[in-house]
Protein backbone atom coordinates (compact mmCIF):
# COMPACT_ATOMS: atom_id res chain seq x y z
CA UNK A 1 0.00 0.00 0.00
CA UNK A 2 1.36 3.46 -0.92
CA UNK A 3 2.36 5.74 1.97
CA UNK A 4 -0.16 8.39 0.81
CA UNK A 5 -2.98 5.89 1.26
CA UNK A 6 -1.78 4.95 4.73
CA UNK A 7 -1.50 8.62 5.68
CA UNK A 8 -5.01 9.33 4.35
CA UNK A 9 -6.43 6.36 6.25
CA UNK A 10 -4.70 7.47 9.45
CA UNK A 11 -6.03 11.03 9.03
CA UNK A 12 -9.52 9.66 8.38
CA UNK A 13 -9.40 7.60 11.58
CA UNK A 14 -8.26 10.68 13.52
CA UNK A 15 -11.05 12.78 12.04
CA UNK A 16 -13.56 10.07 12.77
CA UNK A 17 -12.46 10.01 16.40
CA UNK A 18 -12.74 13.78 16.54
CA UNK A 19 -16.31 13.70 15.21
CA UNK A 20 -17.27 10.97 17.67
CA UNK A 21 -15.74 12.96 20.54
CA UNK A 22 -17.56 16.10 19.37
CA UNK A 23 -20.79 14.11 19.26
CA UNK A 24 -20.30 12.98 22.85
CA UNK A 25 -18.91 16.15 24.42
CA UNK A 26 -19.89 19.18 22.31
CA UNK A 27 -23.10 20.46 20.88
CA UNK A 28 -23.12 19.34 17.28
CA UNK A 29 -26.33 18.53 15.47
CA UNK A 30 -26.83 14.90 14.46
CA UNK A 31 -27.36 15.59 10.74
CA UNK A 32 -24.09 17.54 10.39
CA UNK A 33 -22.03 15.04 12.34
CA UNK A 34 -23.50 12.16 10.33
CA UNK A 35 -22.69 13.78 6.96
CA UNK A 36 -19.14 14.38 8.22
CA UNK A 37 -18.81 10.78 9.35
CA UNK A 38 -20.24 9.54 6.06
CA UNK A 39 -17.71 11.55 4.04
CA UNK A 40 -14.80 10.43 6.23
CA UNK A 41 -15.87 6.77 6.06
CA UNK A 42 -16.11 7.01 2.29
CA UNK A 43 -12.60 8.42 2.03
CA UNK A 44 -11.29 5.84 4.51
CA UNK A 45 -12.92 3.01 2.55
CA UNK A 46 -11.45 4.20 -0.73
CA UNK A 47 -7.96 4.65 0.72
CA UNK A 48 -7.97 1.16 2.26
CA UNK A 49 -9.59 -0.80 -0.56
CA UNK A 50 -7.49 -1.71 -3.62
CA UNK A 51 -10.64 -2.63 -5.52
CA UNK A 52 -12.35 0.74 -4.91
CA UNK A 53 -9.15 2.65 -5.71
CA UNK A 54 -8.66 0.81 -8.97
CA UNK A 55 -12.29 1.19 -10.04
CA UNK A 56 -12.35 4.93 -9.38
CA UNK A 57 -8.89 5.37 -10.93
CA UNK A 58 -10.12 3.58 -14.06
CA UNK A 59 -13.29 5.63 -14.17
CA UNK A 60 -11.51 8.97 -13.79
CA UNK A 61 -8.41 7.81 -15.66
CA UNK A 62 -6.14 8.98 -12.86
CA UNK A 63 -3.13 6.74 -12.28
CA UNK A 64 -1.59 8.52 -9.32
CA UNK A 65 -3.03 7.45 -5.93
CA UNK A 66 -2.12 10.76 -4.27
CA UNK A 67 -3.88 12.82 -6.94
CA UNK A 68 -6.92 10.57 -6.81
CA UNK A 69 -7.24 10.81 -3.03
CA UNK A 70 -6.75 14.58 -3.13
CA UNK A 71 -9.43 14.84 -5.79
CA UNK A 72 -11.87 12.80 -3.74
CA UNK A 73 -11.10 14.71 -0.56
CA UNK A 74 -11.51 18.00 -2.43
CA UNK A 75 -14.89 17.02 -3.83
CA UNK A 76 -16.14 15.86 -0.43
CA UNK A 77 -14.83 19.07 1.14
CA UNK A 78 -16.67 21.17 -1.46
CA UNK A 79 -19.95 19.38 -0.72
CA UNK A 80 -19.46 19.91 3.00
CA UNK A 81 -18.45 23.54 2.46
CA UNK A 82 -21.59 24.12 0.41
CA UNK A 83 -23.83 22.70 3.13
CA UNK A 84 -22.06 24.89 5.72
CA UNK A 85 -22.58 27.93 3.47
CA UNK A 86 -26.30 27.19 3.28
CA UNK A 87 -26.46 26.93 7.07
CA UNK A 88 -24.51 30.17 7.56
CA UNK A 89 -26.81 32.00 5.11
CA UNK A 90 -29.83 30.73 6.98
CA UNK A 91 -28.32 31.76 10.31
CA UNK A 92 -27.55 35.25 9.00
CA UNK A 93 -31.08 35.68 7.62
CA UNK A 94 -32.58 34.48 10.89
CA UNK A 95 -30.32 36.77 12.90
CA UNK A 96 -31.44 39.76 10.79
CA UNK A 97 -35.12 38.89 11.25
CA UNK A 98 -34.63 38.46 15.01
CA UNK A 99 -32.84 41.84 15.24
CA UNK A 100 -35.62 43.56 13.29
CA UNK A 101 -38.32 41.96 15.41
CA UNK A 102 -36.40 42.87 18.56
CA UNK A 103 -36.27 46.52 17.44
CA UNK A 104 -40.02 46.55 16.79
CA UNK A 105 -40.73 44.74 20.07
CA UNK A 106 -38.62 47.23 22.02
CA UNK A 107 -40.59 50.07 20.45
CA UNK A 108 -43.90 48.36 21.37
CA UNK A 109 -42.80 47.79 24.97
CA UNK A 110 -41.61 51.41 25.31
CA UNK A 111 -44.94 52.66 23.91
CA UNK A 112 -46.90 50.47 26.31
CA UNK A 113 -44.75 51.53 29.27
CA UNK A 114 -45.37 55.19 28.37
CA UNK A 115 -49.10 54.50 28.07
CA UNK A 116 -49.15 52.77 31.48
CA UNK A 117 -47.29 55.73 33.01
CA UNK A 118 -49.80 58.14 31.48
CA UNK A 119 -52.76 56.12 32.78
CA UNK A 120 -51.21 55.88 36.24
CA UNK A 121 -50.66 59.63 36.32
CA UNK A 122 -54.28 60.19 35.24
CA UNK A 123 -55.49 57.78 37.90
CA UNK A 124 -53.40 59.48 40.57
CA UNK A 125 -54.78 62.90 39.57
CA UNK A 126 -58.38 61.73 39.66
CA UNK A 127 -57.69 59.93 42.96
CA UNK A 128 -56.35 63.14 44.46
CA UNK A 129 -59.34 65.06 43.17
CA UNK A 130 -61.71 62.47 44.67
CA UNK A 131 -59.95 62.60 48.04
CA UNK A 132 -59.94 66.39 48.21
CA UNK A 133 -63.63 66.38 47.22
CA UNK A 134 -64.38 63.91 49.99
CA UNK A 135 -62.39 65.98 52.49
CA UNK A 136 -64.27 69.13 51.52
CA UNK A 137 -67.60 67.31 51.85
CA UNK A 138 -66.57 66.01 55.30
CA UNK A 139 -65.57 69.53 56.36
CA UNK A 140 -68.92 70.88 55.20
CA UNK A 141 -70.75 68.15 57.08
CA UNK A 142 -68.83 68.85 60.30
CA UNK B 1 -47.43 58.55 18.34
CA UNK B 2 -48.61 56.58 15.33
CA UNK B 3 -52.24 57.69 15.54
CA UNK B 4 -55.15 56.06 13.79
CA UNK B 5 -54.49 57.25 10.23
CA UNK B 6 -52.61 54.42 8.56
CA UNK B 7 -52.51 55.89 5.06
CA UNK B 8 -48.85 56.96 5.07
CA UNK B 9 -45.67 56.34 7.04
CA UNK B 10 -42.34 58.01 6.42
CA UNK B 11 -39.34 55.79 7.12
CA UNK B 12 -35.92 57.34 7.70
CA UNK B 13 -33.08 54.82 7.94
CA UNK B 14 -30.15 56.39 9.79
CA UNK B 15 -26.64 55.29 10.65
CA UNK B 16 -24.41 57.82 12.41
CA UNK B 17 -26.32 60.79 10.94
CA UNK B 18 -26.48 63.05 13.99
CA UNK B 19 -25.44 66.12 11.98
CA UNK B 20 -27.95 65.85 9.13
CA UNK B 21 -30.89 64.04 10.73
CA UNK B 22 -32.33 67.00 12.62
CA UNK B 23 -32.62 69.15 9.47
CA UNK B 24 -34.09 66.24 7.50
CA UNK B 25 -36.78 65.57 10.12
CA UNK B 26 -37.54 69.28 10.36
CA UNK B 27 -38.03 69.54 6.60
CA UNK B 28 -40.34 66.50 6.69
CA UNK B 29 -42.39 68.14 9.44
CA UNK B 30 -42.67 71.30 7.33
CA UNK B 31 -44.47 69.29 4.63
CA UNK B 32 -46.28 66.73 6.76
CA UNK B 33 -47.14 67.93 10.24
CA UNK B 34 -49.19 64.91 11.32
CA UNK B 35 -47.88 62.01 9.27
CA UNK B 36 -46.02 59.51 11.48
CA UNK B 37 -42.27 59.39 10.93
CA UNK B 38 -40.13 56.46 12.04
CA UNK B 39 -36.36 56.72 12.27
CA UNK B 40 -34.60 53.37 12.07
CA UNK B 41 -31.43 53.74 14.09
CA UNK B 42 -29.19 51.13 12.51
CA UNK B 43 -26.90 50.63 15.48
CA UNK B 44 -25.48 54.18 15.39
CA UNK B 45 -22.59 54.96 17.71
CA UNK B 46 -23.24 58.71 17.75
CA UNK B 47 -26.22 60.76 18.98
CA UNK B 48 -28.54 59.84 16.06
CA UNK B 49 -31.19 58.33 18.36
CA UNK B 50 -31.07 61.35 20.67
CA UNK B 51 -31.55 63.75 17.72
CA UNK B 52 -34.55 61.72 16.55
CA UNK B 53 -35.95 61.69 20.10
CA UNK B 54 -35.56 65.46 20.39
CA UNK B 55 -37.48 65.89 17.13
CA UNK B 56 -40.40 63.94 18.61
CA UNK B 57 -40.54 61.17 16.03
CA UNK B 58 -40.76 57.42 16.57
CA UNK B 59 -37.43 55.58 16.89
CA UNK B 60 -36.75 51.94 16.22
CA UNK B 61 -33.34 50.95 17.55
CA UNK B 62 -31.65 47.95 16.00
CA UNK B 63 -29.41 45.92 18.32
CA UNK B 64 -26.52 45.99 15.83
CA UNK B 65 -25.64 47.50 12.45
CA UNK B 66 -27.60 45.54 9.82
CA UNK B 67 -26.73 47.68 6.81
CA UNK B 68 -28.98 49.94 4.76
CA UNK B 69 -31.17 47.12 3.39
CA UNK B 70 -31.70 45.61 6.83
CA UNK B 71 -32.66 49.01 8.27
CA UNK B 72 -35.06 49.83 5.43
CA UNK B 73 -36.63 46.38 5.69
CA UNK B 74 -37.19 46.97 9.42
CA UNK B 75 -39.20 50.05 8.46
CA UNK B 76 -41.17 48.08 5.88
CA UNK B 77 -41.80 45.26 8.33
CA UNK B 78 -42.93 47.74 10.97
CA UNK B 79 -45.26 49.49 8.51
CA UNK B 80 -46.72 46.21 7.29
CA UNK B 81 -47.30 44.88 10.80
CA UNK B 82 -48.98 48.14 11.84
CA UNK B 83 -51.29 48.17 8.82
CA UNK B 84 -49.90 51.15 6.88
CA UNK B 85 -51.05 51.55 3.29
CA UNK B 86 -48.06 53.42 1.88
CA UNK B 87 -44.50 54.08 2.93
CA UNK B 88 -42.04 56.66 1.69
CA UNK B 89 -38.37 56.14 2.41
CA UNK B 90 -36.41 59.35 2.95
CA UNK B 91 -32.65 59.18 3.53
CA UNK B 92 -31.38 60.78 6.73
CA UNK B 93 -28.54 62.66 5.00
CA UNK B 94 -30.90 65.32 3.63
CA UNK B 95 -30.49 64.45 -0.08
CA UNK B 96 -34.19 63.78 -0.54
CA UNK B 97 -36.51 66.75 -0.47
CA UNK B 98 -39.78 65.98 1.34
CA UNK B 99 -41.60 68.56 -0.82
CA UNK B 100 -41.36 65.96 -3.63
CA UNK B 101 -43.25 63.30 -1.64
CA UNK B 102 -46.79 64.47 -2.55
CA UNK B 103 -45.82 64.25 -6.24
CA UNK B 104 -44.66 60.67 -5.81
CA UNK B 105 -47.80 59.66 -3.93
CA UNK B 106 -50.00 61.32 -6.52
CA UNK B 107 -48.25 59.39 -9.28
CA UNK B 108 -48.66 56.18 -7.31
CA UNK B 109 -52.42 56.68 -6.93
CA UNK B 110 -52.89 57.86 -10.52
CA UNK B 111 -51.27 54.89 -12.18
CA UNK B 112 -51.95 52.28 -9.49
CA UNK B 113 -48.21 51.75 -9.22
CA UNK B 114 -46.73 49.50 -6.57
CA UNK B 115 -43.51 51.46 -6.34
CA UNK B 116 -42.52 54.95 -7.43
CA UNK B 117 -38.88 56.05 -7.44
CA UNK B 118 -37.70 59.62 -7.49
CA UNK B 119 -35.09 60.07 -10.22
CA UNK B 120 -32.37 62.74 -10.19
CA UNK B 121 -31.53 62.31 -13.83
CA UNK B 122 -34.86 61.88 -15.63
CA UNK B 123 -34.91 65.61 -16.20
CA UNK B 124 -31.97 67.97 -16.08
CA UNK B 125 -32.27 69.66 -12.72
CA UNK B 126 -28.67 70.52 -11.99
CA UNK B 127 -28.00 67.74 -9.49
CA UNK B 128 -24.23 67.70 -9.01
CA UNK B 129 -23.29 64.03 -9.27
CA UNK B 130 -19.76 62.65 -9.01
CA UNK B 131 -18.34 61.26 -12.24
CA UNK B 132 -17.72 57.77 -10.84
CA UNK B 133 -21.23 57.54 -9.44
CA UNK B 134 -22.73 58.69 -12.74
CA UNK B 135 -20.72 56.05 -14.61
CA UNK B 136 -21.89 53.41 -12.11
CA UNK B 137 -25.49 54.49 -12.59
CA UNK B 138 -25.15 54.29 -16.37
CA UNK B 139 -23.58 50.83 -16.09
CA UNK B 140 -26.47 49.55 -13.98
CA UNK B 141 -29.02 51.15 -16.27
CA UNK B 142 -27.34 49.39 -19.20
CA UNK B 143 -27.24 46.10 -17.28
CA UNK B 144 -30.89 46.29 -16.26
CA UNK B 145 -32.16 47.26 -19.69
CA UNK B 146 -32.40 43.72 -21.14
CA UNK B 147 -33.80 42.40 -17.86
CA UNK B 148 -36.49 45.03 -17.36
CA UNK B 149 -37.05 45.81 -21.02
CA UNK B 150 -36.56 49.54 -20.54
CA UNK B 151 -33.90 51.95 -19.48
CA UNK B 152 -33.84 53.35 -15.95
CA UNK B 153 -32.49 56.84 -15.49
CA UNK B 154 -31.57 56.54 -11.80
CA UNK B 155 -31.48 52.92 -10.63
CA UNK B 156 -29.54 53.74 -7.45
CA UNK B 157 -32.06 56.26 -6.11
CA UNK B 158 -33.23 55.55 -2.57
CA UNK B 159 -36.12 58.03 -2.69
CA UNK B 160 -38.86 55.44 -2.90
CA UNK B 161 -42.60 55.22 -2.26
CA UNK B 162 -44.23 51.81 -1.97
CA UNK B 163 -47.76 50.57 -1.43
CA UNK B 164 -49.03 47.73 0.74
CA UNK B 165 -48.58 45.06 -1.95
CA UNK B 166 -44.90 45.92 -2.19
CA UNK B 167 -44.65 46.25 1.59
CA UNK B 168 -45.82 42.68 1.96
CA UNK B 169 -43.09 41.45 -0.38
CA UNK B 170 -40.30 43.66 0.96
CA UNK B 171 -41.13 42.96 4.61
CA UNK B 172 -40.37 39.30 3.92
CA UNK B 173 -37.59 39.56 1.36
CA UNK B 174 -35.28 42.51 0.87
CA UNK B 175 -31.58 42.73 0.03
CA UNK B 176 -29.41 43.47 3.05
CA UNK B 177 -26.82 45.71 1.45
CA UNK B 178 -27.13 48.19 -1.43
CA UNK B 179 -30.79 47.27 -1.88
CA UNK B 180 -32.18 49.70 -4.48
CA UNK B 181 -31.31 47.96 -7.75
CA UNK B 182 -31.99 44.45 -6.52
CA UNK B 183 -35.33 45.61 -5.10
CA UNK B 184 -36.40 46.73 -8.57
CA UNK B 185 -35.54 43.30 -9.97
CA UNK B 186 -37.43 41.63 -7.09
CA UNK B 187 -40.49 43.71 -8.03
CA UNK B 188 -40.10 42.73 -11.66
CA UNK B 189 -39.90 39.08 -10.61
CA UNK B 190 -43.19 39.46 -8.75
CA UNK B 191 -44.80 41.27 -11.73
CA UNK B 192 -45.57 44.44 -9.78
CA UNK B 193 -45.93 47.89 -11.34
CA UNK B 194 -43.09 50.37 -11.06
CA UNK B 195 -42.31 53.83 -12.39
CA UNK B 196 -39.79 56.62 -12.09
CA UNK B 197 -40.63 60.28 -11.78
CA UNK B 198 -38.33 63.27 -11.98
CA UNK B 199 -37.54 64.84 -8.62
CA UNK B 200 -35.11 67.40 -7.33
CA UNK B 201 -32.45 66.28 -4.89
CA UNK B 202 -29.63 68.04 -3.14
CA UNK B 203 -26.19 67.00 -1.94
CA UNK B 204 -25.99 65.33 1.47
CA UNK B 205 -26.19 67.97 4.17
CA UNK B 206 -23.55 66.57 6.52
CA UNK B 207 -21.36 63.53 7.10
CA UNK B 208 -19.68 61.36 4.51
CA UNK B 209 -21.01 58.88 2.00
CA UNK B 210 -20.30 55.26 2.86
CA UNK B 211 -19.22 54.63 -0.74
CA UNK B 212 -15.47 54.96 -1.11
CA UNK B 213 -13.23 53.54 -3.86
CA UNK B 214 -13.20 49.96 -2.59
CA UNK B 215 -16.75 49.97 -1.30
CA UNK B 216 -17.86 51.17 -4.75
CA UNK B 217 -16.22 48.12 -6.26
CA UNK B 218 -17.87 45.90 -3.66
CA UNK B 219 -21.16 47.66 -4.41
CA UNK B 220 -20.82 46.82 -8.11
CA UNK B 221 -20.00 43.16 -7.46
CA UNK B 222 -22.75 42.76 -4.87
CA UNK B 223 -25.43 44.40 -6.98
CA UNK B 224 -24.37 42.45 -10.05
CA UNK B 225 -24.57 39.17 -8.08
CA UNK B 226 -27.94 40.14 -6.60
CA UNK B 227 -29.41 40.90 -10.00
CA UNK B 228 -27.98 37.67 -11.42
CA UNK B 229 -29.52 35.60 -8.60
CA UNK B 230 -32.88 37.30 -9.03
CA UNK B 231 -32.84 36.61 -12.76
CA UNK B 232 -32.20 32.94 -11.96
CA UNK B 233 -35.12 32.99 -9.51
CA UNK B 234 -37.43 34.54 -12.11
CA UNK B 235 -40.85 32.92 -12.00
CA UNK B 236 -43.00 34.42 -14.72
CA UNK B 237 -42.62 35.61 -18.25
CA UNK B 238 -41.02 38.98 -18.89
CA UNK B 239 -43.98 40.37 -20.75
CA UNK B 240 -46.00 40.42 -17.54
CA UNK B 241 -43.74 43.19 -16.35
CA UNK B 242 -45.70 46.31 -16.93
CA UNK B 243 -43.72 49.40 -17.09
CA UNK B 244 -44.36 53.05 -17.29
CA UNK B 245 -42.35 56.16 -17.01
CA UNK B 246 -43.10 59.82 -16.81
Amino acid sequence: MEPVRIATAALCVLLLLKVVLALRREHIRVEYSMTCMGAICLLLGVSLSDFAMNRIADLLQVRDAAVLLLLLAGVLLMFKFFSVTVQVSMLKDNSVVVSQKLGILEWTVERQAAEIQRLEAELATSDRADRSGEAQAAERRS
Amino acid sequence: MLGTDKSLLIVVPAYNEQDALGTTLQSIREVYTHVPVVVIDDGSTDATAQVAFDCGVEILRLPYHLGLGGAVQTGYRFAFEHGFERVVRVDADGQHLPVEIPKMLEKMSEGDYDMVTGSRFLEKNGYPSRFLRRVGGLFFAWMLRPILGLRLSDPTSGFIAVNRRTLEIFSHSYPLEYPEIEAIVVLMRKSLRFCEIAVKMQQRQAGRSTLGRWTSLRYMVQVFSGVFVNVIKYERRFHQWRWSRD
